[in-house]
């Protein structure tokens, strides 16, 4: 399996660094906003963090760069983990950044919530990367499963991603909420550790789901 | 002796077609021609063989193992060039290769530099900017460096112009004229394979009609005309019968049968002709079942 991440990485490099340089400077830009003052400019940051990522997800996959990895003698079990780590090196890139920007130059109350909002942020990522590969495989495999079968569970992953997404970047803004219940939920989930952990737990169940969706795949081509 | 590769009863199903149920083997040395029109099911044989799709019912061995895409020792016996070649297209041939040494304990630096000149492919060039001929001959070194003992071929010709085409095959034949590994070569064009297969298998519809060697069809296919006076219903061993008044045109897939039938009825002025293998080819797919019950 390392060969292959090593290759992906090689393959990958230049354009990530491009992404990286690019969030940098935007994460540097909103460190120096204060939060209170600039709430909708702040979360800037992270929508953009999880746009690259798709946008990097779909360069990267695609039926011929499958193909390639499916033909190798590697079995499906290490393909699949493998996919996952694949997009190690963005995220892992991504929450450095954000931290260590926040760290540096962020303002006061950026820093003093900055810990739980980052391994928060952790598990957002880990979380969209799991929903798109699942999403990939059940979209692209004629499998045995019904097309609406198929079409609703991808719905309801993609709603928890923005969900997660959602409350992570503005509570305050939702509109079904009442105006306590927003922050509590906000707080829960993404200033606990309790909240964090279970935001952990729910991404590794989905990578999980990731990697038997794409062993239980009928067909490897789109 | 462990068979090269065999279908149990493999059947995948699409919504608009079947392939199988499929039952068929190929011998250790053996060069198999693969031979049916474009949908006849080809491609998705070599797919389920090499794990690219999972099968509804059956299950196919390479040398005596399971092809269970959660296990890998039987890749290694594997060499495949597909339809359609896939690399890392932005890095050279040769960092390509470079990627592929390090799965495969048996690869070989010298036979891909050996393959390379033979071939007279631009090892330094990217992937992307190679030609088609070229990307054909990166895939087939990737396949062979390894000496894999089976050797899977998917109309590895197919889109090339006849120049590129037949330089790819001079150079392809001449490397696997050794005789030493098996083949299974999947084409709709049978001179791609009339020169290297020892035995052809005809697909039509998802469903293998003949498998013969390929020197029976050529020792035992005949066109026969002939005048017979009297009415025949049928004639033995005929796949195609033309007729005009007392004037009869058979292609027998037997033709001592056929001429033995003939010499009872009495007809006259019985000319036979051998036949190419494309001719012949050409009959066993319009016939499709039909010829196997006739061939049996």
């Amino acid at each position: 399996m390392w060969p292959l991440l090593k290759a992906e990485w090689d393959d990958n490099k230049y354009l990530l660094l491009v992404i990286f340089i690019f969030m940098e400077l935007n994460f540097l830009t909103m460190a120096y906003l204060d939060r209170s003052q600039a709430p909708l400019v702040s979360s800037l940051p992270h929508l953009l963090t999880v746009v690259a990522l798709i946008f990097f997800f779909n360069r990267r996959f695609t039926e011929k760069r499958v193909r390639l990895q499916q033909l190798l003698p590697l079995s499906l079990k290490d393909l699949s983990v493998g996919r996952i780590f694949f997009q190690l090196w963005f995220w892992a890139g991504a929450l450095l950044l954000c931290g260590l920007s926040h760290l540096f130059y962020g303002s006061d109350s950026a820093r003093h919530y900055l810990v739980w909002r980052l391994l928060a942020l952790n598990s957002l990522l880990i979380s969209t990367n799991a929903v798109y590969l699942i999403s990939y495989d059940l979209w692209t495999d004629v499998s045995e499963k019904s097309n609406s079968t198929r079409v609703a569970i991808i719905i309801l992953l993609w709603i928890y991603i923005f969900l997660s997404g959602h409350f992570y970047i503005e509570p305050e803004s939702w509109p079904l909420a009442t105006a306590d219940s927003i922050p509590a939920v906000n707080r829960i989930f993404y200033f606990t550790p309790w909240g964090v952990l279970l935001l952990h737990l729910i991404s590794f169940g989905l990578c999980f789901g990731s990697v038997k969706v794409y062993q239980r795949r009928r067909t490897y081509f789109t | 002796m462990t068979k090269a590769f065999q279908f149990i009863d493999v059947v995948k199903t699409y919504p608009d077609f079947k392939l199988g149920p499929l039952n068929f083997e190929l011998a250790p040395g053996i060069v198999l021609g693969y031979i049916g029109p474009n949908g006849s099911g080809k491609t998705t044989t070599l797919h389920a063989l090499v794990g690219l799709i999972k099968v509804d019912r059956g299950q196919m061995e390479i040398f005596g193992r399971k092809n269970d895409p959660n296990k890998i020792d039987w890749k290694f016996d594997i060499g495949y060039v597909g339809d359609v070649h896939v690399f890392y297209e932005g890095w050279s041939g040769a960092k390509n290769l470079k990627f592929l040494s390090q799965f495969y304990p048996d690869w070989s630096d010298k036979r891909v530099t050996e393959l390379a000149q033979r071939f007279n492919v631009p090892l330094n060039k990217k992937a992307k900017e190679l030609s088609g001929g070229n990307r054909v001959k990166l895939a087939l070194i990737s396949a062979l460096a390894h000496s894999p003992k089976l050797l899977l071929l998917d109309e590895p010709t197919s889109g090339l112009d006849p120049v590129v085409r037949s330089e790819v095959l001079d150079v392809l034949f001449e490397i696997l004229e050794d005789g030493e590994r098996a083949i299974f070569y999947s084409t709709h064009i049978l001179s791609d394979i009339n020169r290297l297969a020892d035995e052809l298998a005809f697909l039509d519809n998802g469903q293998i009609v003949l498998r013969t060697a390929k020197d029976d069809l050529t020792e035992n296919w005949r066109k026969i005309s002939f005048r017979l006076n009297e009415p025949v219903t049928k004639f033995e061993a005929v796949v195609n019968h033309r007729q005009e008044g007392t004037d009869h045109q058979v292609i027998s897939a037997n033709y001592q049968i056929t001429l033995r039938q003939l010499s009872e009825l009495g007809a006259e002025n019985i000319q036979e002709n051998r036949m190419t293998i494309d001719e012949i080819a050409v009959q066993i797919l319009k016939g499709g079942k039909d010829v196997a019950a006739v061939k049996g």
